[in-house]
């Protein structure tokens, strides 16, 4: 989605209709809207979520109330008036004109009544440039161009970006908007029809198998049937241990909040946070083992054949038979030609041709020497390995114990703080901590439920497969049967293949966009933390400073370059993806993203101030940022300059008689920012800023 | 710069597959892709088995 322009009529603070705001694009991305505060920027910030997807953001003050007063005050019985916001943007060389409208009518009460918002979309195509309405519902083609689920990543307030990470129940979701936007929800739902149209094709094949295929395929209908009923139950499981997890952040919270036990319930959050990575660092360390072992472990066992071997050949050295003076090929030969190399003719059953016959047995065979030569290359390099697998396997031992060791000690201080808060002289805290421990109870049987039924699954999974190839190999006669097996064949298979490039593509594109969030974050903080992040898309700040990753409490302002690192990261990974899929069948189309972003800024210092504004016209294809003087002033305007290709100042009109005017200077021109209104009602203009000259020759 | 998606290795089950599985992998991606935007999703699994259908005669 390119945006190019937009256009504002009695909404919120702009009273009339203001002129087009056109957002820059191209190599000058960034579109800058100066303003005070209530001059209107998170009106701007706003009216692109109002259009797009009838949504307003959390710093929006009374949504209800969108027509401008001063327009409403002009109004009377038997007129109405219209408020709308329109926005003009380009996908896949369709020009789009969006607009969101609603009216006010006084009603006989003399009270003024306003309609439900409508949307309205027209789209040219490059060819032939006429406008069109569309088939399709408006929202739908939104939706599919950037949707909805998603609109937070690109349509932001700076000031409260880490919120969309920290708030408990938004995580997951996190995890469900990447991969809508990855294309996996895509896969995930082939996969699901394709399954619903396989039972389809088998039930047509129960109507024309013959007996056995018929009991086979009752038999695979209720193993998958059970395997449903596990899944069914799994997902009702996840759910309950979310709530539970959502209700031990909560319960945490309370003890946060009930004087006297922060220091101790601050301690356990703490200890909780270590337990949690010395756990994750002891299945690591289980997995290199695991993956060690079976990748080379059964070097060991080769001990006695190579010692066996090294003596077989020192035997024959000694013997001389190895190598051997003289080869089977070169008898071969000389039989052939019929002569000898002293010119002897041989002829078959002359004494010369059987003297060389005798030698055969006594030859050597040229691949036989070759290939001890290599074996014995080899044997000596497994020696070396075994070496090398011990050393690794006392090395994982070791980390293992050490890990052990510290997740005990762990769990010892938790245990104390837990008593401590379990007898602590206050029933408040008592009953809080006798919830949290309940919590944890039913957590730990929820998980030990769930390992035990992933076991059932696998066993299954084989089963059915058991039945499928039994199915297969069933000899078919009937030309019917013959086809619906082959429709069942290819539809297992399709669904196979989607099951694996989904898990491929989740696994790639997590890795990658782990290494480009941290590029991002590292160019942008001076702190030495790494990042981790899980399989949910849960960033974890990490520091490893005593050799021990370990989790940071990361402030405000290092939560907000987090979330704004991982915005940038999304962005960049699925531009790349979108672009350099050999066949869209999955991503979106939209390899083109904005970001418009209100107070970018936030509560950063200086450095981290400059450090933004370096990269975050770099993060997106398209910026427009709306800042107030002491935000632009300074390192951002310094920094931000170069890939300004438009700028605009909202003019806010205050009926206050003593309000105090404000103006910017930008390129040599002063702009006003506050001015006195004319009447008794407050309302802001739009003003383009003329361009440098630099930019104007652009 | 971040390592790039290795897109061959993520897409080699697909490429890999018989040209009837390949058929239906794509045609079936198609049309959900279409329509995950769409609120009316009826039909979809008769579509996808006619799809089938279609392509393995």
């Amino acid at each position: 989605m390119k945006l190019l322009s937009l256009r504002l009529c009695n909404f919120r603070q702009f009273y009339g209709t203001t002129p087009e705001i056109v957002l820059a694009s191209g190599e000058r991305n960034t579109t800058v809207f100066h303003g005070n505060n209530g001059a209107g920027k998170t009106t701007i910030l706003n009216a692109f979520t109002w259009i797009l997807y009838d949504r307003f953001t959390a710093a929006f003050a009374s949504p209800k109330q969108l027509i401008n007063k001063r327009a409403l005050s002009e109004l009377s019985f038997g007129t109405s008036l219209e408020c709308w916001a329109e926005i003009r943007f380009e996908h896949e060389r369709v020009q789009y004109q969006v607009k969101r409208y609603c009216y006010a009518y006084p009603n006989a009460e003399n009270r003024i009544d306003c309609s439900t918002p409508l949307l309205s979309m027209l789209y040219a195509r490059e060819e032939d440039g006429r406008w069109y309405i569309p088939s399709e519902q408006p929202a739908d083609i939104i939706q599919g161009i950037l949707p909805e689920s998603l609109h937070q990543y690109f349509f932001f307030d700076g000031e409260r970006i880490d919120r969309i990470f920290r708030e408990e129940g938004k995580k997951g979701s996190i995890a469900e908007d990447t991969k809508e936007l990855l294309g996996v929800t895509v896969l995930d739902r082939a996969i699901e029809h394709l399954k619903k149209a396989k039972r389809a094709l088998q039930e047509e094949l129960k109507d024309i198998g013959d007996a056995q295929t018929k009991q086979l395929l009752r038999e695979v209908g209720k193993l998958e049937a059970e395997r449903d009923r596990i899944l069914q139950r799994q997902q009702k499981m996840e759910a309950e241990l979310q709530n539970y997890e959502e209700l031990k952040a909560v319960l945490n919270q309370q003890l946060l909040a009930v004087s006297g036990a922060q220091d101790l319930q601050k301690l356990k959050q703490e200890l909780e946070a270590q337990e949690s990575t010395a756990r994750q660092n002891l299945i690591e360390i289980k997995t290199q083992l695991k993956r060690a072992i079976s990748s080379r472990g059964y070097t060991p066992l080769l001990r006695d054949a190579i010692a066996q071997f090294q003596a077989l050949l020192v035997e024959l050295r000694a013997k001389g038979e190895l190598p051997s003076g003289i080869k089977k090929q070169f008898l071969q030969q000389l039989l052939e030609r019929g002569r000898c190399l002293c010119g002897t003719e041989l002829t078959e059953g002359s004494f010369a041709a059987e003297s060389i016959k005798a030698w055969w047995d006594k030859a050597g065979m040229a691949e036989v020497e070759e290939a001890t030569i290599r074996l014995e290359t080899r044997t000596s390099q497994m020696q070396e390995q075994v070496v090398e697998f011990w050393e690794e396997m006392d090395r994982q031992q070791l980390e293992w114990a050490r890990s052990r060791e510290q997740l005990s000690d762990t769990e010892n201080r938790l245990e104390a703080i837990r008593q401590k808060l379990r007898t602590y002289p206050d029933t408040d805290i008592q009953a809080l901590q006798k919830r949290a421990d309940d919590t944890e109870t039913n957590i730990r049987h929820l998980m030990l439920e769930r390992g035990g039924q992933n076991q059932q699954l696998e066993q299954l999974k084989s089963q059915i497969e058991e039945k499928n190839k039994q199915i297969a190999k069933h000899q078919l006669k009937e030309d019917k049967q013959i086809l619906a097996q082959r429709r069942i064949h290819a539809t297992e298979d399709a669904i196979a293949r989607l099951t694996e490039v989904r898990s491929r593509l989740e696994r790639q594109f997590r890795l990658s966009l782990e290494q480009r969030v941290q590029e991002i974050f590292s160019e942008i903080s001076f702190t030495p933390y790494f990042l981790r992040l899980s399989e949910n898309y849960e960033l974890t700040l990490l520091e490893n400073t005593s050799g021990i990753a370990v989790p940071v409490a990361a402030s405000t302002g290092e939560n907000q370059i987090l979330s704004l690192s991982f915005i940038g990261g999304i962005i960049d990974r699925v531009r790349a993806w979108s672009q350099n899929q050999s066949n869209a069948l999955m991503a979106p189309d939209s390899s083109t993203f904005p970001i418009v972003m209100d107070s970018p800024f936030g509560s950063l210092d200086e450095i981290y101030r400059r450090q933004v504004a370096k990269i975050v016209p770099q993060l997106a294809n398209q910026l427009a940022i709306l800042v107030t003087k002491t935000q632009w002033r300074g390192e951002v305007e310094r920094e931000v300059a170069s890939y300004i290709g438009r700028e605009y100042v909202l003019v806010y009109y205050s009926p206050k008689p003593d309000c105090e005017e404000d103006a910017i200077e930008r390129h040599g021109k002063v702009y006003p920012l506050v001015r006195r209104s004319e009447n008794q009602f407050e309302y802001t203009e739009v003003i383009a800023i003329e361009p440098h000259q630099e930019e104007a020759d652009f | 710069m971040a390592h790039n998606l290795n897109i061959e290795n993520i897409e080699e089950p697909i490429a890999q597959a018989s040209p009837e599985v390949k058929a239906i992998i794509e045609r079936v991606l198609r049309i959900e892709k279409e329509r995950l935007h769409q609120k009316s999703r009826k039909y979809i699994n008769d579509d996808i088995l006619k799809i089938v259908k279609d392509v393995v005669k």
